[in-house]
């Protein structure tokens, strides 16, 4: 998500109006926006998350147990710092006896590992990234 | 269609085996690890009688003349698609051009020896007998009736379903299903018909040892050393008879032999033990050198053993058709 959904919050505004809630915060990667209801109308906020622009969050396409090695290995898919190519398997989603490669989505180094082994993540969360 | 670039010896192409022509002096040959290939077929969508290649010397190189998806079973062999590594167990989508690597089996709490590399369809060669698998003694089925070498190339059948099967894996059987006995890979044995003719001291020395997989063991029958031999009460004389693969037999030397997937279907040795089926994929993948041991079982727990496998393929056939439901409603 790299535009900004200028449709989207606009249309929250009109909707937040109708309301008795005094605030509502979106978060996304890169930015958070707040809608403040601010009499009739909603003013609105952008905040930069910091977060360093090279870098792309590897997130999980679906709920699982993230697996950081495969369930016949001992040794991790990658390690913080390693380089990687597109299409490297980066991370595993296991969902019962499925198990889902979880691929980076292009070349680069693995600047940080989000999710522990084993953690149960939701779709959409983020796992690792790459610089 | 694919092309073999490099087959060590004795790759062949396999499917479940061949059965109803034992009565011919015909033995079922099929894969040495049954459930590898019943996964194979499973993760590509296909039908459960769908032929794979199975490779047990390794490395082991095919190319892709065209896209296909193609899926990897059986011992984790460091699978590399031009360069790019591969999980084991999964699968994947190859471009035209592309080659598929398999290297020496590695990994896992036991050792493996042999992968399986399925393709969408599965592997098109002439059905003999109700079979595509090789019988090398005979000299058919498969391609040819011999092992795959260079040059050779193999179509794929036709896909019995229209999806494309999604880059997807599965939790490996022996994961899922494990059977140790202390630290060794084990199967489950059901004393046979000349059990009782051996001595107490062997009887027992046969389920409380570990046996070694000589080097004189391959798809034929495994060659067993352990450093008691088994020991009849008196010298034991019989016909020829019928036997089946997971048959263990003990020569004069009182050396076992396990009779495996492309055993003959009569023997005169006398019979200590049977591998049960449930248990022979995991004999199937035992390597030369590997050191297994033998569990006593009884024919129930036999049969649920056999039940629970077919569960566990069930419950994978299940999970991997409702993540392509999901995958292509999305």
């Amino acid at each position: 998500m790299t535009a900004r959904p200028n449709d989207l919050v606009t249309q929250l505004s009109e909707w937040l109006a109708g309301t008795d809630l005094a605030l509502l915060e979106l978060s996304g990667p890169g930015e958070t926006i707040l809608l403040r209801r601010n009499g009739a109308g909603t003013e609105v906020e952008t905040r930069a998350v910091s977060v360093a622009t090279t870098s792309t969050v590897v997130r999980a396409g679906s709920v699982g147990v993230v697996l950081h090695s495969h369930p016949l290995r001992s040794e991790p898919l990658v390690r913080v710092g390693q380089s990687v190519v597109e299409g490297h398997t980066v991370a595993l989603l296991r969902i019962g006896l499925i198990v889902l490669a979880v691929q980076a989505p292009r070349a680069g180094t693995v600047s940080r590992i989000v999710a522990a082994h084993e953690a149960t993540v939701g779709y959409g969360d983020p796992l690792l990234e790459i610089e | 269609m694919i092309e073999i670039v490099t087959a060590g010896a004795l790759t062949t192409v396999q499917d479940r085996g061949r059965y109803g022509c034992m009565r011919w002096g015909v033995g079922s040959a099929g894969a040495m690890d049954g459930v590898a290939l019943a996964i194979g077929n499973i993760l590509l969508g296909n039908a459960e009688h769908r032929a794979a290649i199975e490779v047990q010397v390794f490395p082991f190189r095919v190319r892709f003349s065209s896209e296909s998806a193609f899926a990897i079973t059986g011992a984790d062999c460091a699978a590399h698609l031009d360069g790019l590594a591969l999980m084991p167990w999964s699968v994947h989508t190859a471009r035209a051009g592309q080659e598929l690597h398999l290297g020496t089996p590695q990994g896992g709490a036991v050792r493996t020896s042999r992968a399986y590399v399925c393709l969408p369809g599965g592997v098109d060669v002439p059905v003999v007998l109700h079979s595509r698998s090789t019988q090398l003694r005979g000299a058919f089925g498969g391609l040819e009736g011999r092992p795959l070498r260079q040059g050779d190339t193999l179509c794929a059948g036709t896909a019995s379903s229209a999806d494309k099967p999604g880059l997807l894996g599965l939790v490996p059987p022996d994961v899922a299903l494990p059977l140790r006995c202390d630290g060794l890979a084990a199967v489950r044995v059901l004393p046979a018909a000349e059990y009782d003719k051996y001595t107490a001291t062997s009887q027992a020395a046969f389920w409380r040892n570990a046996w070694k997989i000589t080097p004189q063991s391959d798809r034929y029958g495994y060659r067993l050393s352990g450093d008691e031999p088994l020991k009849a009460v008196a010298p034991m004389e019989m016909r020829s008879h019928g036997i089946v693969p997971g048959v263990i037999q003990v020569p004069p030397d009182g050396q076992p032999i396990v009779q495996m997937r492309d055993a003959q279907p009569t023997g005169g040795y006398p019979k200590v033990g049977t591998v049960i089926e449930a248990d022979l994929w995991r004999l199937g993948q035992a390597p030369i050198g590997s050191r297994i041991r033998f569990v006593e079982t009884t024919w129930d727990a036999a049969l649920d053993a056999l039940d629970e496998l077919q569960a566990w393929l069930a419950d994978v056939g299940r999970q991997v058709g409702l993540h392509r439901n999901t995958r292509s409603a999305a």
